[in-house]
């Protein structure tokens, strides 16, 4: 869709796991996606103009000022007041839950990958980004931040991220809403096993903060079809000796209903509360869902 | 239940694969470290109660696919029977049918196959009879033997016979033989065709199927179920398509005639295939050739032979269709009795003086056409008849038993001695003739002579406008002709006219109306009175009223009515199977011995002539069709011809299926074909078999199997618990 055929096993996930480097990987997915995209869908919250900056792959159109050009021949965009100020905070989940791998890649892998990209990205476009890893607690807060020394902390940050124990993403957010007093995005990857409804609410309570949210809701395959083939006893990334032996056949059809039940649940909540929800699975390729993500949010501006 | 193949029944310890498999993969799971652990403890919680008890029906349902299949595998089979036969003590009839029609196109050597199966099919303590099924039913053992090759050594010396196959009486025979011995399991093996003849009966005939079935206590299957009856199962061969070819199907002559007259021998011959190419038919009498004449085109119709009876006495007659050798319906036999003279007493009602003035010198004159003396020149046929005329008054006083014939010609009335006289001549044998005339009394005789007369005579009527009177004309069956013309035709007839007659009323007597008028009315009656006939004439036998005398026809009329009359006494020779030989004979024969050549060559002695009235010779053994031989000592010989019954070359069939459908609406079993045989066998000794069903089970069993795995994997009792709530 953004990229071409001979770059898309590049950008395969199971590819650019054997990458270390996650700045490589990051300017990877972002280079491969943004080939396609007119602009970046992200942008500050002010209209006030500013300045003028160099043109850069990415940039809206729309912002080209075209006087300057047919004078100087240059390109150079129009900037707005406090465009330059949109702070983005990643929340990445790293519960156990989000250890689990189908194939090479776990969740996890994947949402550091992702995030590295946004980071990425962001940071390309002159903006402040933060992290924040999390399980049941929040791990160390970095507060958003623009500049090139920022996104290698980020990067650095996001290369020490372990999963760890049970994931509780709404006490997260309830905890993070006084930490960022200035209103921003905030980027959530998760995989939003915890409790639906308690979940809402800390978004609910996010929003009120006149925070945008957007949640990656970052699955694997495995957990969405449950296509095993033989008994299994399923032991719990979380919680030591919590098993059940199951034969998958016998109860797949009705895990599907379930999972399909949470997923609308959510879906419909994130509508409810103005909240941006993307599903990403795991087997796809980053650029493919980044892209898809940014142009259904460009398309909702 | 027993189960045929009793070994494969290991298979039903395939029925622990299920659990077994079931078990192992509980056992050798895999570990998956699983995040959404909440989603999946809850659908767990959710059908926590119902997931073993699913488990536990699909596995169950799993061994009982493979256990069904392995009982369909050991061939099970349901019978009471089957515990009898373990026992190893079956009764066994093999009921072969040896009909003439059985000879056709290989059903006998097909139906020998099949009761050899059968025999092959006896287990060491089995006992078996063998009962051929022809005219009489022969037991060939009167009880039941284990001899296995005794029974075979019988059923090789067996061939079908001339004759048809009273199936319904061997199988009561052979019932009757089961019931001598006291074993757990008795079973009847019918072979037999499919001719229609044999399933649905002949004329008279019950059909062989009714026959046994009415016979039996309880339908087949009831009783074979409540073990009161034997199981008989039928099993037929069908022919090989062999066109039927033609034949014999009879002859046709006068019983009794005069010696030195040239009989004309009739023989029908029938074609049931397709037009043959023609063919001759030859004809011997006492073993001479006396001449062939070839059939009509298409092979088929009627041939006549003359041939001239010099000698009086009992005589044989053969007819025998040339190109079709040897074969037995292609050969017929017939007997016939030449009379030297016959004595014929008048009774002249209305006598004169005048030349033919008489009531019977117009008779006489026919009967002795050449002069009382005999002196006729020589001429055959002359001095027949021995004429003695009376008047009505010396009726009383005159030995009827001297006379073959009487005649009452234009009688007023006869007197209650003399009515009495006439019965009893009558009763014994003797012939009537009846001329009514101007003079008769109808009243009084219908009151004296009710008894004897074919019909009550009524009043007398006359012609108008044609002067010549009416017409008369031959009555005759259609394909029969009256043995009271002999060779006379309505052509021969074509002149008669008659100017008066009496009404004849043949209403409620046991009449036949040999000629009759044009008007419809009868001319000429018969009826049989004791072992003697009366006949009756409408008109008289002078020319008053009728110009019957003056034509050609009245004089073989006469001599044809008075020896048909004569021949009352004369003893059928012409029978078929099973019907006894009688030959009357003086009573000073009683006693005296005869010898019977019967047709096989073989000479029965010391058959004796028993007297009470007269002599009686009785041979009661003539199931086999062929010539038999009478002869008292010296005496010239009495031939009887004993001839099959033509319906069994009859070669209509009933369709397999439909004598399938036949046999087992009565409750018995139906095979068709000696491949049928070994299927019967196998429902006989084991019952009868539920593989099939079984099979089907499996089927069905396997789409639950493939429907509850679905069912379970769409959530199974927990979903349908949701759905109804």
């Amino acid at each position: 869709m953004n990229t071409t055929d001979e770059t898309r096993p590049l950008l395969d996930p199971e590819v650019l796991q054997r990458i270390s480097r996650l700045d490589l990987v990051a300017r990877q997915v972002v280079e491969g996606t943004l080939s396609g995209l007119h602009r970046s869908p992200f942008h500050g919250f002010s209209v006030e103009f500013l300045q003028h900056r160099p043109y850069v792959r990415g940039d809206d159109l729309r912002h080209l000022d075209w006087k300057v050009l047919a004078r100087t021949d240059r390109h150079f965009v129009r900037q707005y007041e406090d465009e330059t100020n949109l702070r983005a905070t990643i929340l990445l989940d790293a519960s156990g839950s989000m250890a689990y791998a189908s194939r090479s890649v776990s969740k996890l892998d994947y949402s550091v990958r992702l995030a590295a990209a946004l980071a990425y990205l962001l940071i390309e476009q002159q903006d402040s980004v933060g992290l924040l890893a999390f399980d049941r607690e929040p791990r160390k807060l970095l507060p958003a931040r623009s500049g090139r020394r920022q996104l290698r902390l980020l990067l650095d940050e996001l290369e020490r991220v372990s999963p760890g124990g049970e994931t509780s993403l709404a006490g997260v957010l309830h905890a993070l809403v006084p930490r960022i007093p200035r209103r921003g995005l905030i980027l959530v990857l998760t995989d939003a096993l915890d409790d639906v409804t308690e979940l809402l609410n800390a978004l609910a309570h996010v929003r009120s903060a006149h925070h945008e949210v957007i949640l990656l809701h970052v699955l694997d395959r495995r957990e969405v079809d449950f296509d095993f083939d033989r008994w299994t006893s399923f032991e719990s990334l979380e919680t030591l000796g919590r098993r059940i032996l199951v034969d998958p056949a016998q109860v797949r059809r009705t895990y599907r209903e379930r999972f399909e039940r949470f997923r609308e649940e959510l879906r419909q909540g994130c509508s409810r509360h103005h909240v941006d929800l993307a599903s990403i699975v795991t087997d796809r390729p980053y650029d493919e869902a980044l892209a898809s993500f940014l142009t259904s949010r460009g398309g909702r501006e | 239940m027993t189960f045929l193949n009793a070994a494969l029944l290991g298979g039903l310890g395939a029925m622990a694969i299920p659990l077994i498999l079931h078990l192992i993969r509980r056992r050798r799971f895999r570990v998956v470290r699983w995040g959404a652990m909440q989603l999946l403890e809850g659908v767990v919680s959710e059908r926590r109660k119902t997931l073993d008890f699913e488990q536990i029906l699909l596995v169950a349902t799993r061994m009982a696919v493979l256990g069904v299949l392995a009982l369909a595998m050991a061939r099970p089979a349901l019978t009471t029977l089957g515990a009898g036969f373990l026992r190893g003590s079956r009764t066994v009839a093999i009921v072969l049918d040896v009909s003439y029609s059985m000879g056709h196109g290989g059903r006998f050597e097909q139906s020998l196959e099949a009761a050899r199966e059968v025999l092959r099919s006896l287990g060491e303590n089995d006992v078996a009879t063998l009962v051929l099924a022809a005219e009489r039913p022969r037991v060939v053992f009167d009880s039941p033997v284990g001899d296995r090759d005794a029974i075979a050594a019988a059923l090789e010396k067996a061939s079908p016979i001339h004759g048809p196959a009273r199936l319904g009486e061997a199988v009561l025979a052979a019932l009757d033989v089961l019931a001598r011995v006291e074993r757990p399991v008795e079973e009847v093996f019918v072979l037999t065709d499919s001719q229609r003849l044999t399933w649905e009966g002949d004329t008279g005939e019950r059909a062989s199927l009714d026959i046994v079935a009415e016979a039996l206590p309880l339908t087949g299957r009831e009783g074979v179920a409540d073990g009161a009856m034997p199981v008989i199962t039928w099993i037929v061969v069908p022919g090989d398509g062999t066109p039927p070819q033609p034949f014999i199907e009879r002859i046709e002559l006068p019983r009794v005639t005069r010696a030195g007259e040239r009989v004309p021998i009739r023989v029908r011959v029938v074609s049931p295939g397709a037009p043959g190419r023609g063919g001759t038919v030859s004809v011997r009498v006492d073993g001479i050739e006396r001449g062939g004449t070839p059939l009509p085109p298409g092979g088929a119709g009627e041939a006549v032979v003359r041939a001239n009876i010099d000698e009086p006495g009992s005589h044989w007659i053969e007819a025998r269709l040339v190109e079709s050798g040897a074969r037995a319906d292609a050969r017929l036999l017939a007997t016939l009795t030449a009379r030297e003279r016959i004595r014929a007493l008048l009774v002249d009602g209305a006598p004169g003086d005048e030349p033919l003035g008489d009531e019977t010198s117009f008779l006489r004159l026919a009967l002795t056409p050449y002069g009382d003396d005999g002196s006729g020149g020589g001429a055959p046929g002359a001095a027949d008849f021995d004429v003695e005329t009376i008047a009505p008054a010396a009726l009383e006083t005159t030995e009827l038993e001297r006379f073959d014939v009487v005649v009452l010609a234009n009688v007023t009335a006869v007197s209650r001695e003399a009515a009495a006289a006439l019965e009893g001549f009558a009763r014994a044998g003797g012939g009537v003739v009846i001329f009514p005339g101007d003079r008769v009394a109808a009243a009084s005789w219908n009151r004296d002579l009710g008894g004897l007369l074919p019909a009550a005579l009524g009043e007398r009527r006359t012609a108008t406008g044609d002067p010549l009177g009416v017409r008369v004309a031959a009555r005759r069956e259609v394909g029969q002709r009256h043995a009271a013309l002999g060779s006379l035709s309505s052509a021969d007839l074509a002149g008669v006219g008659v100017r008066s007659w009496l009404a004849l009323d043949v209403a409620d007597r046991d009449a036949t109306v040999v000629l009759a008028m044009e008007t419809g009315e009868p001319f000429l009656v018969e009826r049989r009175s004791g072992r003697g006939r009366v006949m009756l004439l409408a008109t008289a036998c002078d020319d008053d009223w009728s110009n019957l005398p003056t034509r050609p026809a009245y004089l073989p009329m006469m001599q044809q009515t008075l020896l048909h009359a004569s021949t009352g006494a004369a003893a059928a020779q012409t029978l078929r199977p099973g019907e006894p030989i009688v030959l009357e004979l003086p009573l000073e024969e009683a006693g005296r011995a005869a010898v019977v050549r019967l047709p096989d060559g073989q000479v029965v002695e010391g058959v004796t002539a028993r007297g009470l009235e007269g002599a009686l010779l009785e041979y009661r053994d003539t199931w086999l069709p062929g010539l038999y031989t009478v002869r008292i000592a010296d005496e010239s010989p009495a031939y009887f011809a004993v001839n099959a019954d033509r319906a069994e070359s009859d070669p209509a069939e009933l369709s397999p299926s439909t004598l399938v459908e036949r046999v087992e609406a009565r409750g018995f079993d139906c095979v068709v074909g000696v491949g049928g045989v070994a299927t019967a066998l196998g429902r006989r000794r084991h019952g009868l078999e539920i593989w099939r069903p079984l099979v089907w089970l499996v089927t069905a069993l396997l789409l639950i199997e493939l429907v509850l795995e679905q069912w379970i994997g769409r959530g199974g009792f927990a979903r349908s618990a949701r759905r109804s709530r």
